[in-house]
């Protein structure tokens, strides 16, 4: 009997799960789901992949560095998963299952607090000569603090000029300990939205530059500073970073090293 | 497709155990089997089914003429077109770049390129797995220990079985011949499928990706930096991550079978509870191990004549069939020598206490891992050379913070790897008591593994399968 029992209890899970994903596709369950998924997840749900013979024979292969092919039945196991019915709590829990490995022990970071006094700002946050080449018709909207800007997104921050000086703080620190046997640098990276091209935002600019310049002016026992911010401000005009993705591209990234270069006392390679 | 995948759990599995089990007769069943087994390998390989399916015919075809001309020369000729043809689809579509590329190698020595093109096939999915079953059936119809299949869905039905296909074990015809024909499925049986299927997939989503996501740190990420207790501890990750992954495939197969009737052979008994490595590879991936002996170790003299070569052959062969890279052949051959010399010390490690050769046993097993994880030998040489070995600083990469934030997992981990069955202390009588009062909280528990299994599945980004590359 309980054989019996155990047999079609693990069937029947089966068909629930099935049948379930088939009524999830149900209005209005799903278009919740998916707007929760584009919401927490930053993307949109991968869709049903359309048949070809290439798409269908081919395996998963990476064009770039960035973008990733997907065979024709990869991209319906991808459509399952994020169509899959209580997706988001299914994940909640996982999060919390994962949780359950071990003991997590309290962060032994050396934490740093600010000084009360209010810092001295540089320059109240305004914008500096950047190339940005402003546009006036632009698509534009918010999801949560991101703005979304004619299919870019940017993360609306400038960051803080009271925490410069803990940063720097921390950097001198290492800079003190490993004194006589190495350089220490500092070359923090922008966000992205230092450069967006519509007036209504240049105040991130600025704030930007402040927040990068306070690091270097609190710099000490020999810690070197990168001025990035200056060397990616000249040529803000050109692509930097990537559409979505906070990352800079490699465009950005070589004017970071053109600036390290500079720090260093290299030549940087053309 | 992978058994611990959403498509496999949520929509293939139902239906084909729907479909198996509203169709009346053994012959519809098998034909709605074998079908679905072909949709399951077409899934990830859809070009190369064409080469399971002339394999397959190949030797159904062999198989009948073997049989017919049973006695006779011609039954040998037969028997070695079906090697030759075999052994040649694995040369060329496993083997044909690594040779290819060793041959140009040679050729450059004087200056020249290799004359022949390079194959460049991508390698099959589970070529090695269902080419040793099909192997092992004509050299069993060739020995009259089996009869040939008669009916070519039936035999299409055993090389493609899409329970062991892709990873194995490797089914010989004789285990399965009798269920292939006729098979009824009882409660009993289909309810330790179940069980044994949803403990393999716990086994492979909870315990190997975890210990996977560790292994990935400490081999990958940070092998510039690691200090020799970090490389110790990545490897002896590595060599917990591919016993739980494979053998949960194994258990996952095994599970399947039963719920469809069939009865496989285990693959795995407590590995790490070796106390040598010869009883080592007697409980590691018993299917591979047993072919071996059977058409190799005892065909070229097994322990009456050259024993040591035999020993070597079959290591150095065991290596090769696990990839074509010079690596495996190290892994084989490293092998191969501490298995003539755990000969020749017989007496030795007899006197051993049980403890210090479970010791052995094990540095030297996880020691092997690093061979077979490092494709370069680059790579190997240096994880050795400036890794393994360098106790001069302590972790450079929060071991003890690892250690503590997976401390539960990696208990489950080493309980898992316990033979409670064969413990001394009570002769397995505790186990067995619980496991046959665990069929009562079975339904239960199963639900708690499909459910967490499903859970980590949803979103994961790491869900590989070792042993699906071979």
């Amino acid at each position: 009997m309980i054989h019996k029992i155990n047999s079609i209890v693990f069937c029947l899970a089966l068909v629930v799960c099935c049948y379930l994903f088939w009524v999830w596709h149900l209005e209005p369950l799903k278009s919740k789901q998916l707007k929760a998924l584009i919401e927490t997840e930053k993307r949109i749900p991968s869709p049903w992949p359309a048949w070809s013979a290439d798409s269908y024979f081919r395996k998963d292969r990476n064009l770039t560095d960035s973008i990733k092919v997907n065979s024709y039945m990869d991209s319906i196991s991808l459509y399952i998963d994020d169509h899959m019915p209580f997706r988001k709590e299914l994940v909640e829990y996982a999060q919390i299952l994962r949780s359950f490995r071990g003991i997590h022990l309290k962060q032994k970071e050396k934490i740093v607090k600010p000084r009360r006094k209010k810092q001295q700002q540089v320059v109240a946050d305004e914008p500096s000569g950047s190339e940005i080449r402003f546009v006036e018709n632009f698509n534009a909207e918010y999801s949560g603090s991101l703005l979304i800007l004619d299919g870019k997104v940017y993360n609306l921050t400038g960051g803080s000029t009271s925490m410069s000086p803990v940063f720097a703080k921390m950097v001198s620190s290492y800079a003190q300990q490993y004194k006589g046997q190495t350089r220490v640098f500092s070359a923090v990276a922008p966000v992205s939205c230092a450069f967006i091209p519509v007036e209504k935002y240049r105040k991130y600019n600025g704030m930007n530059r402040n927040t990068l310049a306070a690091i270097g002016s609190n710099l000490s026992n020999g810690a070197i500073f990168s001025d990035v911010f200056s060397e990616l401000n000249k040529h803000a005009g050109d692509q930097l970073f990537f559409g979505t993705d906070h990352h800079w591209n490699a465009t950005g990234a070589y004017y970071a090293y053109v600036a390290f270069c500079k720090s260093a006392g290299f030549t940087p390679v053309p | 497709m992978v058994f611990s995948s959403l498509v496999f759990l949520l929509f293939f599995l139902t239906a084909s155990l729907l479909l198996h089990f509203i169709t009346p007769f053994t012959f519809i069943r098998n034909l709605s089997l074998t079908l679905f087994s072909i949709l399951f390998y077409a899934w990830g390989e859809p070009m190369w089914i064409v080469l399971l399916l002339f394999s397959s015919f190949f030797d159904y075809g062999n198989g009948l003429l073997i049989e017919r001309f049973k006695g006779n020369w011609k039954s040998k000729l037969f028997l070695i077109i079906s090697l030759i043809g075999n052994l040649g689809i694995l040369l060329s579509f496993k083997y044909g770049d690594f040779i290819w590329e060793n041959i140009d190698a040679l050729c450059m020595q004087f200056g020249i390129h290799c004359p022949f093109p390079k194959p460049g096939f991508s390698l099959p999915v589970g070529i090695s797995f269902y080419t040793f079953q099909t192997v092992s059936y004509v050299i069993d119809v060739y020995r009259g220990e089996v009869k040939a299949q008669r009916n070519p869905i039936n035999f299409l039905l055993f090389v493609s079985l899409f329970h062991q296909l892709v990873a194995g074990p490797i089914v010989r015809y004789q285990t399965i011949a009798d269920q292939i024909n006729k098979r009824i499925v009882t409660w009993q049986q289909f309810s330790s499928g179940v069980n044994r299927f949803c403990f393999g997939l716990f086994k492979k989503v909870v315990l190997a990706n975890l210990t996977g996501e560790l292994v990935e740190k400490y081999l990958v990420d940070s092998f510039d930096v690691a200090a020799g207790i970090d490389a110790w501890f990545g490897i002896a990750l590595f060599s917990l991550q591919i016993y739980f992954d494979f053998s949960a495939y194994s258990d996952m197969a095994i599970g399947l079978g039963r719920m469809f009737g069939f009865e496989y052979l285990e693959n795995f008994r407590h590995p790490y509870a070796a106390k040598s490595i010869g009883e080592f590879y007697r409980r590691w991936h018993i299917s591979l191990g047993t072919f071996f002996r059977d058409y190799v170790y005892i065909p070229l003299g097994g322990n009456k004549k050259h024993q040591d070569r035999n020993i070597l052959i079959v290591w150095l062969l065991t290596g090769l069939w696990h990839g074509a890279s010079w690596n495996f052949v190290l892994w084989g051959g490293y092998f191969g020598v501490l298995m003539v010399l755990e000969k020749y010390s017989k007496n030795i490690l007899s006197r051993i206490p049980s403890i210090f050769k479970h010791m052995y046993t094990l540095v030297l097993i996880i020691f092997s891992r690093a061979i077979f994880y490092f494709v370069s030998f680059t790579d190997l040489f240096n994880f050795i050379k400036y890794h393994l070995f360098d106790f001069s600083k302590g972790s450079q990469v929060g071991l003890l913070t690892d250690l503590m934030e997976n401390c539960f997992l990696l208990v489950a981990c080493i309980l898992f790897c316990i033979p409670w069955d064969e413990l001394k202390a009570n002769e397995g009588k505790v186990f067995k008591t619980l496991t046959s009062s665990y069929m009562y909280v079975a339904p239960l528990f199963n639900l708690l593994f499909l459910f967490i299994s499903i859970c980590l599945l949803v979103g994961a980004s790491y869900n590989p399968f070792i042993y699906f590359r071979f």
